[in-house]
């Protein structure tokens, strides 16, 4: 059963926590997705989600699918360079057991994984290669760490497959790989790696597709932090007006909403990812003949078809405080660390040139949790962010939780919603140089 | 296990050279203690000094990575006296479950 548009809005108007009750009863009890019809120039939205990466993308196409008009803004267009959603790719993994919520962040991935398969299988072109490679994933320590041994817990609490290798076995299936001193290694034959960038241009793609309207704009700071929101302002003026409004806005929320997560969410660290050139005719650094990998401090993985941009590698970063501004290409003083864990592992790269680098900003919560909650000061206006790192990975079922919360199909007691809350604790200011 | 003078050494080393990256207060909260209380206080050392900072391991001197430690025990509850920790020193097989958790 469909939602009716007048009825949605109406209930938004009306209903003091944002939620219309007849509305919610109503999508609580479908079972079965609609289309929505699509936005038209001068309609108001049902929902207007503001940032168009892994959480708004996801979420704009879920709510959708749910039945009610959607507009998606972004202040450069989905997946733009800029984005912490943007860049090449993204490891998809459940090895999560140095994670708080790791039980939980695995059984996503592990639901994800299917799920980026399934688009590919539906929304993939003729022309193109796949967005989601499963490669593999093989985890190497010096010993046994409490990393290794949560991880294989949740595992077996899942029934996930996996094997525990020697580093002798690593090097007979991959002699590309060096294992020095390593005692411990995990391999998770299901993990992979996604085309982040292909991966949101055809998530919006097919939200376009499906009726939804994508603007292109940079949302004004909001007035006041109180009342619900009846329309966000882009800086050209125009109003883009919404029943609620859902902020994804990766490493800009914390200057959007500077009191609420100035201190709840930090965002100063870029991860250095790096494009490492496979020697000429060489074929053990792709895909499928090495998989993905995670050392102490480092993953990464092999280069993909049809570009071949090289073999990925992840290392420290830099720090960088506006995501407007940040230097988003890795200068050559940093160079030297993924040289020398090439070097270590995979020394036939350790010399190669360096294709291309990319440096992104970290959104790390001070719960170590994703956040997805309603604004505590305006009840129809979301908040989703605080990835954490791994939220891309599970962009497909993350849209979906953020759809069901925002349109009261998840209730504000189930346990994951309370886990989502925006956190009470901040990082503290008083200790270790905190700079607002 | 350490004294306030080399905890206090820590906390300006942790603003230096770890601040870029790090709030203290990740170092003392329930995702550090998840990931930790399985651990001893040469466990942490050893993946301090291995790992960090993050784009240059091992940069600082074993002395000043034995600093940053006492001041993130301080951190976690753990009680300063007389003797400064030392790189080889016998506290470092002491659990890192925090004595107030």
């Amino acid at each position: 059963m469909a939602i009716h548009r007048r009825d949605f809005l109406k209930g938004v108007a009306t209903a003091g926590a944002g939620i219309a009750m007849g509305t919610v009863d109503e999508l609580a009890a479908q079972d079965r997705p609609t289309r929505a019809p699509a936005v038209r120039a001068g309609q108001v939205a049902d929902v207007v989600v503001v940032g168009g990466g892994a959480f708004g993308a996801w979420a704009a196409l879920y709510l959708q699918r749910l039945g009610v008009r959607v507009t998606l803004i972004d202040q450069h267009g989905p997946a733009n360079s800029r984005a912490t959603s943007g860049g090449e790719t993204r490891g998809v993994r459940t090895s999560y057991g140095d994670r708080p919520h790791g039980l939980q962040w695995a059984g996503w991935a592990t639901e994800s994984i299917q799920r980026w398969k399934a688009w590919d299988a539906e929304h993939r072109t003729d022309l193109l290669p796949p967005l989601y490679f499963t490669t593999g994933d093989v985890i190497m320590r010096e010993e046994m760490e409490p990393f290794i041994e949560r991880t294989m817990e949740n595992w077996d609490a899942m029934g996930r497959p996996y094997e525990v290798l020697t580093a002798d076995e690593v090097r007979y299936r991959w002699p590309a790989i060096h294992t020095p001193d390593i005692e411990v290694v995990l391999y998770e034959p299901d993990a992979g790696v996604v085309r982040a960038r292909r991966a949101i241009e055809s998530v919006v793609e097919v939200f376009k597709r499906e009726g939804g309207q994508v603007r292109i704009g940079r949302v004004q700071p909001l007035e006041g932090m109180s009342g619900d929101l009846g329309a966000v302002v882009l800086e050209d003026g125009t109003r883009v007006e919404g029943g609620r409004f859902v902020f994804a806005l990766g490493p800009w929320l914390p200057g959007y909403f500077p009191d609420l997560l100035g201190k709840r969410i930090r965002i100063r660290t870029l991860g250095h990812v790096y494009y490492i050139a496979t020697p000429p005719g060489d074929m053990r650094f792709q895909v499928p003949n090495i998989p993905s990998y995670n050392v102490p401090g480092v993953t990464g993985w092999p280069a993909l078809p049809q570009d071949f941009r090289g073999f990925r590698i992840r290392t420290g970063g830099h720090r960088g405080d506006d995501p407007d501004t940040s230097v988003r290409w890795i200068d050559a003083e940093h160079h030297d660390r993924p040289r020398e864990v090439l070097g270590e592992f995979f020394p036939a790269l350790a010399e190669q040139p360096i294709n291309e680098t990319r440096a992104c900003h970290y959104c790390g919560s001070v719960s170590r949790n994703f956040i997805i909650d309603r604004h505590p000061e305006r009840s129809n206006l979301w908040i989703a962010g605080g990835g954490n790192a791994e939220a891309f990975k599970q962009g497909p079922v993350l849209g979906e939780f953020v759809a069901d919360r925002v349109l009261g199909r998840v209730a504000d007691d189930d346990e994951l919603a309370q886990s989502f809350r925006i956190p009470e604790e901040e990082f503290e200011e008083d200790e270790g140089g905190f700079e607002p | 296990m350490f004294t306030q003078a080399q905890s206090d050494r820590g906390r300006q080393l942790f603003r230096d050279e770890c601040s870029e990256c790090h709030y203290s207060s990740e170092m003392r909260d329930n995702a550090f203690q998840y990931e930790w209380e399985r651990r001893t206080v040469g466990d942490l050392l050893d993946h301090v000094s291995g790992s960090m900072p993050d784009d240059d391991p091992g940069s600082l001197t074993p002395q000043q990575y034995v600093d940053v430690i006492a001041y993130i025990l301080g951190l976690n509850g753990f009680p300063t006296g007389t003797v400064e920790l030392a790189p080889d020193a016998p506290g470092l097989a002491t659990p890192l479950k925090s004595p107030g958790s």
